[in-house]
């Protein structure tokens, strides 16, 4: 640990209660563009037109209909590939700060306890018993 | 007005039904009173009105019903018709309705479109990432981060994802928009054919009660009125279970304000106003609508590409190594 290592576990808890909050809500948010994902044909096809159109004009705005779809698609992938990439970082963070809560509040527990020890085997460490420190 | 001894709907429905048409599509009304009156032009053999006759000498004349000759038979005294052939001969019903069969079966106005589930998801992402995940680094414990190794790494690990989300941000913020527009850009088209085809058949109808050339004025339909209807067509439709209310509203919420959008753009594009469904034969006036189907199709595609070029734009400004830098890494499952 480094010089003037200071850490208040209330802190600490506060923070990674806001983590989780952000984490769960990055998850829903992935659930959704699960939802909205484009990857499958048939939900492709709900957002164009039947393919058995004549020529000309109406032909020309149908493929460009389908050229834009399937790239709206591919880049909503990306965004869902990069949402869910940020979530999972989001979860191992979340894990983390939890360990880390935990250690820490371990290690203030032992050092507490060490120097709680160190103040009863002092004959004066209780203060305001019979034998005082007067 | 339907055609005379017609009825709004033609007798062969095979053409609507070949562009996806159905009683239930809102483009339905509009295209069957076309098509009865296409049906009834092209068939001049079921009735005794305009057809085109063909004289003796070859010329080709538009009439307004039978024209009648002596029987050049020996003996027989009954007049016989001249050959004819419909005033729109050489056209199918079908090209009237290739716009429209276009547009026919999209899924984008209503509120349970994956168009609108995916904008929903879209700006969930994108207000995750502005406003969260900054107020989550701003929420990191000074202290630790500055007097311990451990929370140095945390925070660190924090400004990665940040990193991630300001990188998106714009694609994101431009993301959501795009794919209402798209949905505008079929709503109009829609409304558009439907209303030029509303125009056509008026143009039908007073060439037939007047007999004389017609010029109506097909205008595309005012943006200006597109907005409030999208919303109120949307908030009709029924909301799927899984998107809920919330997706009903910034569904058409975005809807509207790409609507506005587009308005404010073709202002400032000063197009010219479309030409008006004119002439003064059946033929020219059916194809006056044939010009304007292909106009609005036409106008419709440049809007899709430039859709398409700005998702391609805004990708292509996106720092891919933050990116790839984070879809490689591998956490959690």
């Amino acid at each position: 640990m480094s010089d003037g290592f200071v850490v208040n576990l209330k802190d600490v808890a506060d923070f990674t209660g806001r983590a989780v909050n952000v984490r769960d809500n990055y998850h829903e948010a992935g659930q959704l563009l699960e939802q909205a994902d484009l990857s499958d044909q048939a939900k492709k096809d709900q957002l164009l037109s039947e393919p058995n159109i004549g020529s000309g004009g109406a032909r020309e705005f149908h493929d460009a209909c389908v050229t834009f779809i399937d790239t709206y698609a591919s880049h909503l992938t990306t965004v869902r590939q990069v949402h869910l990439a940020a979530a999972q970082r989001l979860d191992y963070m979340v894990q983390a700060l939890a360990e880390t809560y935990q250690a820490y509040a371990d290690f203030d527990a032992r050092s507490a306890e060490r120097f709680t020890d160190i103040l009863r085997s002092l004959p004066t460490g209780q203060q305001g018993d019979d034998h005082g420190t007067a | 007005m339907a055609p005379p001894d017609r009825g709004d709907v033609p007798r062969d429905t095979s053409p609507l039904a070949a562009a996806n048409l159905t009683e239930s599509s809102v483009l339905w009304e509009s295209a069957a009173r076309m098509s009865s009156w296409i049906e009834f032009l092209l068939h001049p053999e079921e009735h005794e009105y305009d057809r085109t006759v063909i004289y003796p000498d070859g010329e080709k004349r538009e009439e307004p019903g039978p024209v009648t000759k002596a029987n050049p038979r020996p003996g027989h005294v009954d007049p016989v018709d001249l050959p004819y052939e419909s005033v729109l001969a050489g056209h199918h019903p079908s090209q009237f309705l290739h716009g429209m069969a276009a547009v026919a079966t999209q899924r984008v106005q209503q509120a349970d479109s994956i168009l609108g589930i995916g904008a929903d998801a879209l700006y969930s992402a994108y207000w995750l990432g502005e406003r969260q995940m900054a107020s989550l680094v701003d929420a990191f414990p000074p202290d630790w981060q500055n007097s311990s190794t451990t929370g140095a790494n945390a925070y660190s690990f924090l400004l990665v994802l940040q990193d991630v989300a300001r990188e998106m941000h714009e694609l994101l913020n431009e993301f959501c928009g795009i794919a209402a527009r798209y949905a505008v850009i079929v709503k109009r088209v829609r409304d558009n054919l439907i209303h030029a085809a509303e125009e056509l058949v008026q143009g039908f109808e007073d060439k037939f009660a007047n007999k004389g050339g017609v010029s109506v004025n097909v205008v595309s339909v005012a943006l200006t009125g597109i907005a409030a209807a999208a919303v109120t067509y949307l908030t009709a439709g029924v909301a799927a279970p899984a998107a809920g209310a919330a997706v009903t509203s910034i569904w058409s919420t975005m809807f509207t304000d790409a609507a506005k959008k587009l308005l404010t753009e073709s202002k400032s594009d000063q197009k010219s106003a479309p030409e008006k469904i004119h002439g003064y034969w059946w033929r020219d006036i059916a194809n006056s609508f044939l010009t304007r189907q292909a106009e609005i199709m036409s106008e419709a595609k440049e809007e899709v590409d430039a859709l398409n070029d700005k998702i391609l734009d805004l990708y292509g400004q996106v720092d891919k190594t933050i990116i790839n830098s984070l879809l490689a890494s591998s956490y959690g499952s």
